[in-house]
């Protein structure tokens, strides 16, 4: 279930980098039904995240953090806080965003991206990402975390992202970072700190009045 | 013959700074988009590097400006309509473009050679644009100037659904 956070990167992103230094490389099934086993008992996830947008030719990085909240019941809340305000909610087939006060609602049926984007998600959470044949995929072991590097196969994600690099957590299987890379030197990295596994999410959170 | 005397006006942007980030709301022919866009002036080379990108940090697209002549530098496959880009770079070219030595209509308007007016408030600050196109127009409001930046700028392209509302998140 923690392994949901690699279906949000996908909204964003995909990758073709190869280990570093020392990580070896693993069989990607072996590290799927690792994670299924070791997360089975998660119901929930909440944890703040710190995003980094980094312009290398332009030698300007954009940050901003926020807090993001999912349940087992595949209900995502991804909200923006600092320094702009931007809420992300999917519950039930349904994908809202709010910004400056104002809610746009998609019937995610209806929207190709937006199946797509939560059809990603909800493999991460059942485990199913890893064999997803959008995406050709690498995994490495490191001393503490495992790399799993996704390349895209499908021109629609090849146009805005050419890889992603997630970095999972060895002793809980959650994801630590996400980093996402567009061409050139452009590249966006998340960093999921201060975790909370299991804790009563109220239904308001999965809610956008 | 004008009883105001010529004048020269600073462009919206930079304004003592060279980085500006806004928040934007864009409507793209009856679509609604938010997004960023970052304003990155080079002083020793004197030019713009304008980025529009989405809150996750997707790069959307980019533009370039130098000489008040602004161009698409990059496009993702997000935002592919060369109209929309075309429209965009045009408004967004006139909060950067250099503005030359201009003759007032009144007190507080002026003309430029290139026929987009302007209208300022008390102390020189750009408070709207307004030009014409051939079959329809932009007009520009620019509000709420904070040392020397406009906190909000909101373009109204007249006869075609594109608009635009920006909110400045910060400035460096």
């Amino acid at each position: 279930m923690k392994q949901f956070l690699v279906g949000l990167i996908v909204l964003f992103i995909s990758l073709h980098i190869k280990g570093q230094g020392s990580d070896k490389p693993i069989s990607v099934d072996a590290l799927q039904q690792e994670m299924l086993e070791k997360t089975k008992e998660t119901r929930s996830v909440s944890c703040d995240f710190l995003q980094q947008k980094q312009m290398q030719y332009l030698d300007e990085v954009i940050a901003s953090s926020g807090k993001l909240y999912f349940d087992k019941k595949n209900r995502l809340r991804w909200e923006y806080i600092d320094p702009f305000e931007y809420l992300i909610v999917i519950n039930q087939g349904t994908f809202i965003i709010e910004t400056d006060g104002q809610k746009s609602e998609y019937d995610i049926e209806s929207n190709k991206m937006f199946s797509q984007i939560s059809e990603l998600i909800i493999s991460s959470v059942n485990g199913t990402v890893f064999t997803d044949d959008k995406f050709s995929v690498e995994a490495f072991e490191g001393e503490k975390q495992y790399l799993v590097y996704l390349e895209p196969n499908v021109d629609e994600l090849k146009g805005v992202i050419s890889k992603i690099k997630i970095r999972i957590n060895k002793s809980d299987f959650s994801v630590d970072q996400v980093i996402m890379y567009e061409e050139q030197d452009d590249f966006t990295e998340i960093n999921f700190i201060n975790k909370q596994f299991n804790e009563v999410l109220p239904d308001h959170l999965f809610t956008v009045k | 013959m004008s009883k105001y005397r010529s004048h020269e006006l600073s462009s919206p942007l930079p304004g003592n700074y060279t980085t500006a980030l806004y928040k934007a709301k864009i409507e793209v022919f009856g679509s609604f988009f938010s997004g960023l866009i970052l304003f990155k002036y080079n002083v020793d080379s004197n030019d713009y590097n304008i980025v529009l990108l989405s809150e996750v940090g997707l790069t959307i697209c980019e533009f370039y400006s130098v000489n008040n002549t602004i161009e698409v530098r990059k496009a993702s496959s997000l935002f592919q309509s060369k109209k929309a880009q075309g429209i965009l770079a045009e408004d967004l070219a006139l909060l950067i473009d250099r503005i030359p030595l201009i003759k007032p209509k009144s007190e507080s308007t002026y003309k430029s050679n290139k026929g987009i007016l302007y209208s300022t408030s008390s102390d020189d600050h750009i408070q709207q644009i307004r030009k014409r196109r051939l079959i329809n127009g932009i007009q520009v409001e620019l509000e709420n100037y904070n040392k020397g930046i406009p906190a909000q700028v909101h373009f109204k392209n007249k006869g075609i659904g594109f608009s635009m509302k920006l909110k400045l998140i910060k400035v460096s």
